[in-house]
């Protein structure tokens, strides 16, 4: 694998990474845009309005059998959150050239779709056309609600807004469904023009060669793109919990409960930790010898799954299980007792164990150019690519159970949030 | 007995396959390939919905759930260890999963942790030890898989339509059983179904990776059993033509309607022919309702259609359906486009430029599933379980054209055989 950096301007970089085992090439433009709910809602209602049409391809039909016509080239956009920005991403990806059938140039054809659909919307009078926005905002709206058919999500979702309800910056990734109705065709060509003006930029390429394509299309989109600040993402500051655990409920229409175990996180993502923390991840829920799956689980039967979701950059980490209301308490009692025995110590046998996992598990990472991509996609939006899959690979070598404590001793509970369902709330 | 060999290879995109049967009786395909990581998958053709069969001169019905349960249990391994741990202890990747016609268990490891992995894989799957308290604790955990997925929309829905379809069949039923059928499964039923199910015969092993193939034959004549197995007969309900219901709604906490239309195909004789109109009328039916169709472009402009819509044509042994699935405001607005599309579609034909367009998609698909060990594994499955060669797919797809699709769907669409199920907010 060969990683390349390239700066284009003040703000503006360009990734390549090759490896000529890759079958598919991945091309991606990620623009960081500001903090708070009015960017959350702005940001994930312009991924909408650009991939639905731009001058070239006037309507949704002619870009999608565009796409079709390029070997079904998916053209993904996408609004993340990292820390309080928000992030909207456009990737294209679709087969490598050497898989056409017919000579067609599908590597060409799919950065000329991107390179028009970021940087050549189709505007009326200057402003999006607001019959789009709208259509948009209802897409938009569907895709935040339909987060409720998803019951671990809308639990995490829910969790999530508890555990931040005191930080005016943050905002849901897609945004809140309340503030999509206050945005008009001029705020949303504000924010784009804003965008292009001023947000930082990362392009990231990862395809089977260095063909000389993806230096074309960088050049031109920095041709559009003016010198910016480089980047810079705000995250949250961790917080000492107080000494008494909050509790929220919260009743849907289900028939598993979903219990959420909402924790304060310490840590910076650019603290040179990730090994240690890709470790305690694995020990403490992710590998199926994992304390959670294990004992949780296997040991107890408390329920089907019983995992975590980290979130470094708003200095939180949930865990969260599927349960049967009379087992919440002792669901709860026993989490914690995982994770508190984790604190106090982990065998070098299981240290291994999860080590040769995770080292497999890079080894599958550096396989596939998805995951590569969203590997260094996460590091370039922090600035920094010098961590490379090998590098994190001999890391883990070095550690030891301190290092894994370490990380479990930044974990503390704060919250303890339950989606209830229809059984009668006796517990 | 000597192995007959049978080496394919495509020109198309290089990727070549060995098949040939072990001594033992079992099928093995080896897809060979350079990535860091290799895959295996070990699966009985015995999956959800075989719950009638003759055995013995003796005919058995079993609870629903079985094949399911048993997958979880044939983990856990005589000294009360289970097989997870073994996988980890040389950091593979171990897991499992059962549909109506299959269980499959199935790890990745790195190249050269590979054959040990191989030996544990093979060795527990014919290993199986249940104790009535090992039986009763898997059952809490299952118990909580089930309440899950009955919590799940999109799996509801997709049962709905089963039920909609089929009076008989086994695949009505969910894969996992019910809360109540797993009640009736003990450790003798256990044993009697692995008895008949997971004899060398009826086992398939798939192999992806960095591998040599005498290293695997000599596993495979270390760890597969021998001996002589009797036969079974798989037992399949009487199934009328005719879709038993022609619709059902069903209500359940969700953001908006879910829908699932589909065609009940009685015509599944033909086994080599199933394939080629298996994949015509996955394209037929992806160019008329999937993101490029008239109908998708004009709902999703008018706000009527959410997010994705997925359009395919699914088979098994005893089955054979045309599914459109996805979300809508307004489902019986989406119902009745859908007729009229194939209704036009059956009168006028289609567009043969159009189609070889919508072709490009699944030959794009076919060579994204070549990505890395694991989905080359999973592909190659796929292919096996229907009967055919997953190297000879870009072939098989050149020799597709628009008429042949179109009569295909002549042959299948007849309005009694359709069938529209909804999953509504509740109200």
């Amino acid at each position: 694998m060969d990683i390349k950096r390239i700066r284009l301007k003040d703000g503006v970089n360009l990734t390549v990474i090759t490896d000529k085992k890759f079958k598919t090439d991945i091309t991606s433009v990620s623009f960081l845009c500001k903090t708070g709910p009015e960017a959350a809602i702005r940001s994930s209602l312009l991924t909408g309005v650009l991939s639905r049409c731009c001058t070239q391809y006037p309507s949704l039909m002619e870009l999608n059998r565009t796409l079709d016509g390029l070997y079904d080239a998916q053209l993904i956009s996408d609004a993340s959150r990292r820390g309080f920005n928000h992030i909207p991403t456009f990737t294209v990806s679709s087969l490598n050239n050497r898989y056409s059938l017919d000579k067609t140039d599908i590597r060409g054809g799919c950065l000329h779709v991107l390179y028009n659909i970021i940087f050549d919307p189709a505007l009326k009078n200057g402003l999006f056309d607001s019959k789009i926005i709208q259509s948009e905002k209802q897409q938009l709206k569907d895709a935040i609600n339909g987060i409720r058919n998803s019951r671990s999500s809308y639990a995490l979702r829910r969790c999530t807004e508890a555990l931040m309800a005191d930080q005016p910056l943050f905002a849901p990734r897609l945004g809140k469904i309340e503030d999509a109705d206050g945005v008009s065709a001029a705020s949303l060509t504000g924010f784009y023009t804003d965008m292009l003006e001023k947000a930082p930029v990362e392009i990231l390429s990862v395809s089977s060669d260095d063909d000389g394509q993806i230096y074309e299309f960088a050049d031109k989109a920095a041709k559009r793109l003016g010198d910016r600040a480089p980047v810079k993402i705000t995250e949250e500051v961790y917080k000492e919990p107080g000494k008494r655990v909050k509790r929220v409920s919260e009743k849907a229409g289900i028939s598993q409960d979903v219990l959420c175990i909402g924790c304060e996180y310490d840590g910076c993502s650019d603290d040179g930790r990730s090994a240690d923390r890709a470790l305690f991840y694995d020990i403490f829920f992710q590998n199926p010898t994992s304390y959670l799956f294990e004992n949780v689980r296997e040991k107890l039967s408390l329920c089907y799954y019983c995992s975590a979701l980290p979130m470094l950059d708003l200095k939180k980490l949930i865990i969260y299980a599927g349960i049967d209301r009379k087992n919440a308490k002792r669901a709860e009692e026993e989490i914690i007792k995982q994770l508190d025995l984790i604190k106090n110590g982990v065998s070098e046998d299981m240290i291994r164990r999860c080590r040769l996992a995770l080292k497999n598990d890079l080894l599958a990472v550096a396989d596939s150019p998805s995951r590569t991509a969203a590997w260094y996609t996460k590091r370039v939006l922090y600035g920094d690519i010098s961590e490379t899959i090998e590098d994190l690979s001999s890391r883990l070598d070095r550690l030891r159970s301190e290092d894994v404590e370490r990380v479990a001793e930044t974990v503390k509970p704060s919250l303890i949030f339950m989606m209830k369902g229809a059984a009668d709330d006796e517990a | 007995m000597k192995r007959e060999i049978v080496i394919h290879k495509d020109d198309v995109t290089g990727e070549s396959c060995i098949s040939f049967r072990h001594k033992s009786g079992v099928d093995v395909l080896i897809c060979p390939n350079t990535y860091s990581t290799a895959c295996a998958v070990y699966t009985s053709r015995y999956g959800g919905a075989d719950t009638k069969f003759e055995y013995d001169k003796k005919i058995y019905e079993t609870p629903s759930g079985i094949a399911h349960f048993l997958e979880h249990k044939l983990f856990e391994t005589e000294d009360c260890g289970d097989a997870f741990r073994l996988f980890s202890e040389l950091g593979a990747d171990s897991n499992a999963f059962t549909s109506h016609q299959a269980t499959s268990y199935t790890f990745t490891s790195s190249n050269d942790a590979f054959y040990d992995s191989l030996k544990i894989l093979l060795d527990f799957v014919h290993k199986p030890y249940f104790t009535d308290q090992s039986v009763e604790k898997e059952r809490g955990i299952i118990a909580e898989e089930l309440k899950m997925y009955e919590d799940n929309p999109d799996n509801r829905c997709y049962y709905e339509l089963m039920r909609c379809l089929y009076k008989n069949n086994a695949v009505r039923e969910d894969v996992g059983g019910t809360v109540d059928s797993i009640k009736e499964i003990t450790p003798q039923l256990l044993y009697l179904c692995h008895k008949v199910f997971y004899s060398p015969s009826n086992m398939v092993l798939i192999i992806a990776g960095n591998v040599e193939y005498d290293k695997i034959i000599s596993v495979m004549d270390e760890v597969v059993p021998g001996g002589k197995y009797k036969k079974f007969k798989r037992l399949s309900a009487n199934e009328p033509d005719k879709a038993y219901r022609r619709g059902s709604r069903l209500y359940m906490d969700v953001s908006e309607p879910l829908f699932s239309f589909g065609i009940k195909d009685p015509d599944i004789g033909n086994k080599r022919l199933m394939r080629k109109k298996s994949v015509a009328l996955s394209i037929l039916s992806n160019m008329l309702f999937g993101e490029s169709s008239d109908l998708y472009c004009e709902m999703y402009e008018k706000g009527l259609l959410s997010g994705d819509i997925d359009a395919g044509y699914y088979y098994g042994d005893d089955h054979a359906y045309l599914s459109v699935t996805g979300e809508s405001r307004k489902p019986y607005t989406v119902k009745k486009r859908i007729y009229e599309t194939l209704d036009k579609t059956v009168a006028d034909g289609v567009d043969p430029g159009e189609f070889e367009r919508a072709k490009k998609i699944f030959y794009a698909n076919y060579v994204y599933s070549l990505q890395n060990s694991q989905a080359v594994a999973y592909s190659l499955l796929s292919f096996y379980q229907s009967g055919d060669d997953m190297i000879k797919y870009p072939k098989l797809l050149s020799g597709i054209d628009a008429d042949f699709a179109v009569k295909c769907l002549k042959e299948l669409y007849k309005k009694e055989r359709a069938a529209f199920a909804v999953v509504s907010p509740l109200i």
